[in-house]
């Protein structure tokens, strides 16, 4: 990456890159400041909104709404209000304008969570019901649990203190909580780099730092301190000085901003195009190597998976229509790309964690360096004290260590303890959201296989209520066939059916017949007896007539 | 620009993709290809002998501040579009719908659930008559819609 020249303190830090002009208004958009990190410089809104088009800006002066006049603060997530404070964890990570000081890098243009690009649909459920996208920061109401992007919560509270879905009057400073369950959702989100020009895509979690630190797009500060336009980190090198002014092109001799030379070969130039030796569609000269390498529909390329298994290797169209199908190996990539994202997080993590260590270390060493002498100093008087050892249990107590010393310590090491901390916790959370995720994966697995067990059991019972079914009806024929055998008998099984089915009650009453009628006909033939008493015997077995319900 | 119209803007590109895979029976989309003002034409479903093969048109006009501040919603006169009878709504196609004020609106209602809310206003009235003071109010008026305060005297109308 090219060094940067850092503007100074009081330098317009915003503007609107006036190559971004020959464009719809679409890419203005992306290039709106994050309204998160405004929150607390947003005025009231306007009484009553003003009718006027969104027409584009003039040619070199940028919109009045894009400039600031002074930069952001330095820690937005403590000195704004407290409803940011319950999503500060997010804001931190995700605003670029509350880390850029510490990085002491060039300012560049904030993220509008608003207007990114999903690369697949997003589920409903993740959808912010005010602003129709997918929740950025979000908080919850806490009576009534509804769930809206911080920001646009916020705008509507402003002008009504109730909850945009039933109207239930809400505090600001009780009734908000972060929506702590989806940010795992919204994290692993795929999402493309709002920079134009970059077609980058990682987990939503990973952009901030994509972008603000890796993305050459990332439209900066234009190096030129005379000038407050913005401009791709690639092209803001100092020795090419400002790229806002006009030259004629090459190809087209059409005056065209230098910055925005490659956006007019792309799509305006009209001058010295050549056909594509492979697919017949004609190109800018300029162009052409680019177009090979990453537009040609007939370069033979790999499918976008074949890092994970896949072999298919064809002319683009074709692997991007294999891609579409989808491809059998996108769910493993996938996988691995989420374990890949989690890695990197882990990794960075990991060094920012190193070099606050390692500061902490060099801090600590000086500590005892200054102790010792000034122990030297006074210590002549007394030679039988023991050396003092420094209490290294530090990432346990620091607020211990420090109050240990006595209030001797001077902010560097201060500072260096309070960074160690914020690592610690950082570290603790990170470990937490390993652990959630790991259990949500387990989760949804475990939900998968119980339905299907849940269906398979279902399926089990239905064939066992056929089986049934059929035993029952086996009975039936077999005794109807036994009964016609018997021939002229009195039961017939069509009586026997009417008798049985009033249950156990009519069994009772039945079996006090049946014996009065063997008291009153003592003298009846033993065939004749066996025969009445049939319909008792059958019902006691408890299934009786009636045939099991499905 | 207004500060807010990036993301009514937005919002409303969002309403027009949804709109654009289809609408509630009813309810056609006649002109949104701006984020300041939009047609839809709406019809009553049912056999309500007030609204039966009538069609009427609705102007959404959409301020910079949608959806926190609700949009301005008017029936339109024109040969074939009629402005519907309605206790609550005057014959210059201003409505009386607490949905439509500032106190009713809430940033979560869009232009679909409008029409529907409007609809579902004109299938359930019986009364073939124009508000109290329709005359006086309609060769008067001068203030723009939402700036009217309207006394939101029967909610169940
Ligand atoms: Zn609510
Ligand atoms: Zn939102
Ligand atoms: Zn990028
Ligand atoms: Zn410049
Ligand atoms: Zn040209
Ligand atoms: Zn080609
Ligand atoms: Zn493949």
């Amino acid at each position: 990456m090219p060094p940067l020249n850092a503007p100074e303190e009081g330098v317009p830090a915003a503007g609107l890159a006036s190559w971004q002009q020959d464009n719809s208004s679409t890419s203005y958009a992306s290039y709106a400041p994050n309204m998160l990190s405004e929150l607390p410089e947003l005025g009231p809104l306007p009484e009553t909104p003003t009718s006027s088009p969104p027409a584009p800006g003039p040619l070199l002066s940028p919109p009045a709404s894009f400039m600031r006049t002074t930069r952001p603060r330095r820690f937005s997530n403590i000195s704004i209000s407290s409803v940011a404070a319950t999503v500060g964890s997010e804001t931190q990570s995700a605003c670029v304008g509350s880390t850029r000081d510490l990085t002491g890098r060039s300012p560049v243009l904030l993220i509008n969570y608003q207007e990114l690009q999903y690369e697949s649909e997003v589920d409903k459920s993740l959808e912010c019901p005010i602003c129709r996208t997918p929740f950025h920061a979000p908080i919850t109401t806490k009576p009534c649990g509804h769930t809206f992007c911080s920001e646009c919560l916020l705008r509507a509270h402003q002008l009504r203190p109730v909850c945009p879905i039933d109207r239930r009057p809400l505090d600001v400073e009780r009734d908000f909580c972060k929506a702590r369950v989806i940010h795992d959702q919204l994290d692993r989100l795929r999402v493309k780099c709002p920079s134009q020009g970059c077609g980058h895509v990682c987990a939503r979690e990973l952009l901030a730092v994509h972008y603000e630190r890796y993305c050459e797009y990332t439209p900066v500060l234009c190096p030129d301190n005379s000038c407050d336009l913005w401009i791709a980190r690639q092209d803001a090198a100092p020795d090419k000085g400002c790229l806002h002014k006009y030259t004629p092109c090459q190809y087209c001799s059409k005056q065209v901003m230098k910055a925005g030379l490659e956006e007019h070969y792309d799509r305006e130039c009209s001058g010295n195009t050549v056909k594509c030796a492979q697919c017949d569609s004609s190109v800018v000269q300029h162009r052409m190597e680019n177009h090979v390498a990453n537009d040609c529909p007939s370069t033979v390329v790999l499918c976008k998976w074949n890092k994970y298994g896949c072999g298919k290797s064809a002319p683009r169209h074709d692997v991007q229509a294999h891609e579409k199908k989808p491809c059998i190996y996108q769910a493993i990539g996938r996988l691995a790309q989420d374990r890949e994202d989690d890695r990197l997080i882990i990794s960075e993590l990991k060094v920012r964690l190193s070099a606050a260590e390692g500061r902490l270390r060099v801090a600590e060493q000086e500590k005892t360096e200054r102790r010792e002498r000034k122990r030297r100093q006074a210590g002549n008087t007394n030679n039988t004290m023991p050396p003092f050892v420094p209490d290294l249990n530090l990432s346990n107590s620091p607020r211990a260590a420090a109050s240990y010393n006595n209030g001797t310590l001077d902010s560097p090491e201060d500072y260096m303890l309070a960074q160690f901390e914020r690592m610690e916790t950082q570290m603790e959370d990170l470990r937490k959201n390993i652990h959630e995720l790991d259990g949500l994966h387990s989760m949804r697995l475990l939900n998968d296989t119980m339905r299907l067990n849940e269906q398979i059991a279902e399926l089990g019972s239905k064939v066992g209520v056929i089986g049934m079914h059929t035993t029952w009806l086996m009975n039936v024929q077999r005794q109807s066939r036994g009964q016609q055998r018997a021939g002229g008998v009195v039961g017939s099984p069509l009586s026997s059916l009417a008798s049985s089915s009033g249950g156990p009650g009519t069994t009772n009453s039945a079996t006090g017949s049946v014996t009065n009628a063997a008291r009153n006909a003592p003298d009846n033939e033993g065939g004749r007896y066996y025969n009445s008493s049939l319909p008792l015997r059958r019902n006691s077995d408890g299934r009786g007539e009636n045939p099991p319900r499905l | 620009m207004a500060p807010g119209a990036q993301f009514a803007a937005k919002r409303l590109g969002k309403e027009l993709t949804k709109i654009s895979k289809g609408l509630p029976a009813g309810i056609v989309l006649v002109q949104g290809d701006n984020f300041e003002e939009w047609l839809l034409d709406i019809q009553v479903l049912d056999s309500n002998p007030l609204y039966m093969g009538q069609t009427y048109r609705l102007k959404f006009k959409f301020g910079s501040s949608y959806p926190i501040e609700p949009p301005e919603v008017v029936f339109v006169k024109l040969p074939d579009r009629p402005i519907p009878i309605h206790p609550h709504i005057y014959s210059n196609g201003i409505i009386c719908l607490d949905l439509l004020g500032q106190q009713g609106w809430s940033p979560v209602q869009n232009v679909e659930s409008v029409c529907m809310s409007l609809q579902s206003m004109l299938t359930g009235n019986t009364k073939n008559e124009r508000p109290p003071g329709d005359e006086e109010f309609v060769r008067g008026n001068r203030l723009r819609p939402k700036d009217i305060d309207f006394y939101y005297h029967d909610n169940n109308v």
